[in-house]
């Protein structure tokens, strides 16, 4: 198993009151699996991520990604914030190869040749020289991805990363996430709030539920991709979580008829 | 060219208010120069090339006190502003220094280094040294977090953080302390050259006033400030161009 998340529990103190964020997690991964983790504030799910992505130090239990411990200065993956994560005073071009330049083994050259790379699977090529702020919220989150890519991670953290998008651009972001992911064959944990999004890209989708936070359900997604999202099964597995979200509105027998 | 319109009309009204102060006010021309005679008093220094050279002297004077008091304040203020924990010890003591007036430390200055170009070398320091100092320290302390966890996400290390986030980040506030900083600098390059030197727009004050010039000593004075409105000028430009290349609009 490529991530294995042992027995993870994490309390927070707030103000004097003890909150717990994360109560005995058990979650494991596939090697090129998209994992979406849904569910309501305070669930836990951010939480979770930062822990696997080794922004979250302090926790009890254990997780490896591929046979190595995550520990506060070793984790494997790249994450992708919602706010982008870009740094505006570099251009397009140069926020992407951050990364590899972090990296000692590549030369200025080589960077520049896998800048060039992604900046293209991106479709950013005529944007490199721009700066963040000259771009719009769809192209700065693919900038963000191919900034997280071009380190060539086992693992990709996304946390809520299209949450700030309009629901057109979301979309169109949506396969081209799904595109890159299939040709890449990373292993993707993405954060959501939006239920269709989770279905339409997800192999499993793991559902939280809040105080404490823990797994409340695992659904596995079984519809050939690209998925239709009016096809029965599609709606069907929407309800099966809106359900388990406790958003289902029964009808109700009304007292009493005029 | 539209910047330039507001200048040109506000100095005009203000040439003509004291114009016509010093016409039907009745001073005596000894006492409030009217502006023609400081205009005449202004050629007489350029053609005797005393402007020119004072200019370039205490323009040079300047940027040898301003350019040491970068160096010095930002190099300590990124040090401070990422140790916070030292600078808790430091920022009183740099409180207490501060309000201490730059001309205070004059007679110190004189006995310590002689009269001569240092003084108002040590003064512009001073008056430029704290401003750069606490607003680095305060830009390094209070850059967005984000950046570091961006910095963290690829694995940077700390000599990476310090030289790829935390400087550029910092920098669009930096350069805000750097422009205050020019400016209170310049109004002390005056108080050290009339104390200590020789030459220089400070001591063409001094020597105009010893001759009873109040057409040169009005005449310095409009140099200062045109120096001044200068300086202040070219710095917004080189500031306007690095917040535009962050995409930071500001007034």
């Amino acid at each position: 198993m490529f991530v294995k998340i042992d027995n993870v529990s994490k309390t927070y103190k707030q103000s004097g009151e003890i909150l717990q964020a994360l109560q005995n997690v058990n979650l494991e991964i596939e090697k090129s699996e998209f994992i979406s983790l849904i569910g309501p504030s305070g669930c836990g799910k951010t939480t979770l991520l930062n822990i696997l992505a080794g922004f979250e130090s302090v926790f009890d239990g254990h997780v490896h990604i591929g046979g190595k411990e995550v520990t506060k200065s070793h984790s494997p993956g790249v994450t992708i914030f919602q706010n982008y994560g870009l740094l505006p005073w570099r251009t397009i071009r140069k926020n992407v190869e951050l990364g590899l330049e972090a990296k000692k083994t590549f030369s200025q050259r080589e960077i520049h040749s896998i800048s060039d790379e992604y900046l293209e699977l991106v479709g950013l090529t005529s944007f490199a020289k721009h700066y963040p702020h000259q771009l719009s919220g769809g192209m700065r989150q693919r900038a963000a991805i191919a900034s997280a890519l071009a380190v060539n991670p086992e693992i990709i953290f996304m946390d809520e990363p299209l949450g700030a998008l309009d629901a057109f651009a979301r979309m169109q972001i949506q396969d081209e996430i799904l595109r890159i992911w299939q040709k890449h064959k990373t292993t993707v944990v993405f954060i959501t709030h939006d239920i269709d999004e989770a279905i339409y890209l997800s192999d499993r989708i793991v559902v939280m539920s809040p105080r404490p936070g823990k797994i409340q359900e695992i659904i596995n997604i079984y519809i050939n991709r690209p998925r239709q999202r009016n096809l029965p099964e599609f709606l069907d597995l929407r309800a099966k979580i809106l359900e388990i979200l406790h958003f289902a509105k029964k009808l109700q027998q009304p007292d009493f008829y005029l | 060219m539209k910047k330039a319109i507001p200048i040109i009309v506000g100095f005009t009204v203000l040439i003509t208010i004291w114009q016509l102060a010093t016409l039907t006010g009745g001073y005596n021309p000894v006492l409030f120069p009217p502006p023609l005679s400081v205009a005449s008093g202004l050629q007489e220094l350029i053609r005797e090339g005393i402007l020119v050279e004072s200019i370039v002297r205490s323009l040079v004077r300047f940027f040898i006190g301003y350019i040491l008091a970068a160096a010095f304040g930002l190099s300590l203020g990124l040090y401070f502003g990422h140790f916070l924990n030292v600078w808790r010890f430091v920022n009183p003591i740099a409180q207490f220094l501060r309000p201490i007036s730059p001309i205070a430390w004059l007679p110190f200055v004189v006995l310590w280094f002689g009269i001569g170009d240092v003084p108002a070398v040590v003064i512009v320091f001073i008056a430029a040294f704290f401003p750069i100092l606490l607003t680095t320290v305060s830009a390094v302390s209070k850059i967005d977090r984000n950046y570091l966890k961006v910095a963290k996400n690829f694995g940077l290390s700390k000599f990476h953080i310090f030289t790829k986030i935390i400087i550029p980040a910092a920098f669009p506030h930096i350069t805000t302390g750097f422009h205050i900083a020019i400016g209170s600098a310049w109004v002390f390059i005056v108080a050290g050259e009339m104390v200590g030197a020789q030459s220089g727009l400070g001591f063409l004050i001094v020597d105009a006033r010893q001759n009873i010039r109040a057409d040169l000593l009005m005449a310095a004075m409009v140099v200062i400030g045109l120096l001044g409105l200068l300086i202040d000028l070219l710095f917004g430009l080189v500031e306007k161009h690095i917040y535009a290349k962050q995409g930071i609009t500001k007034d």
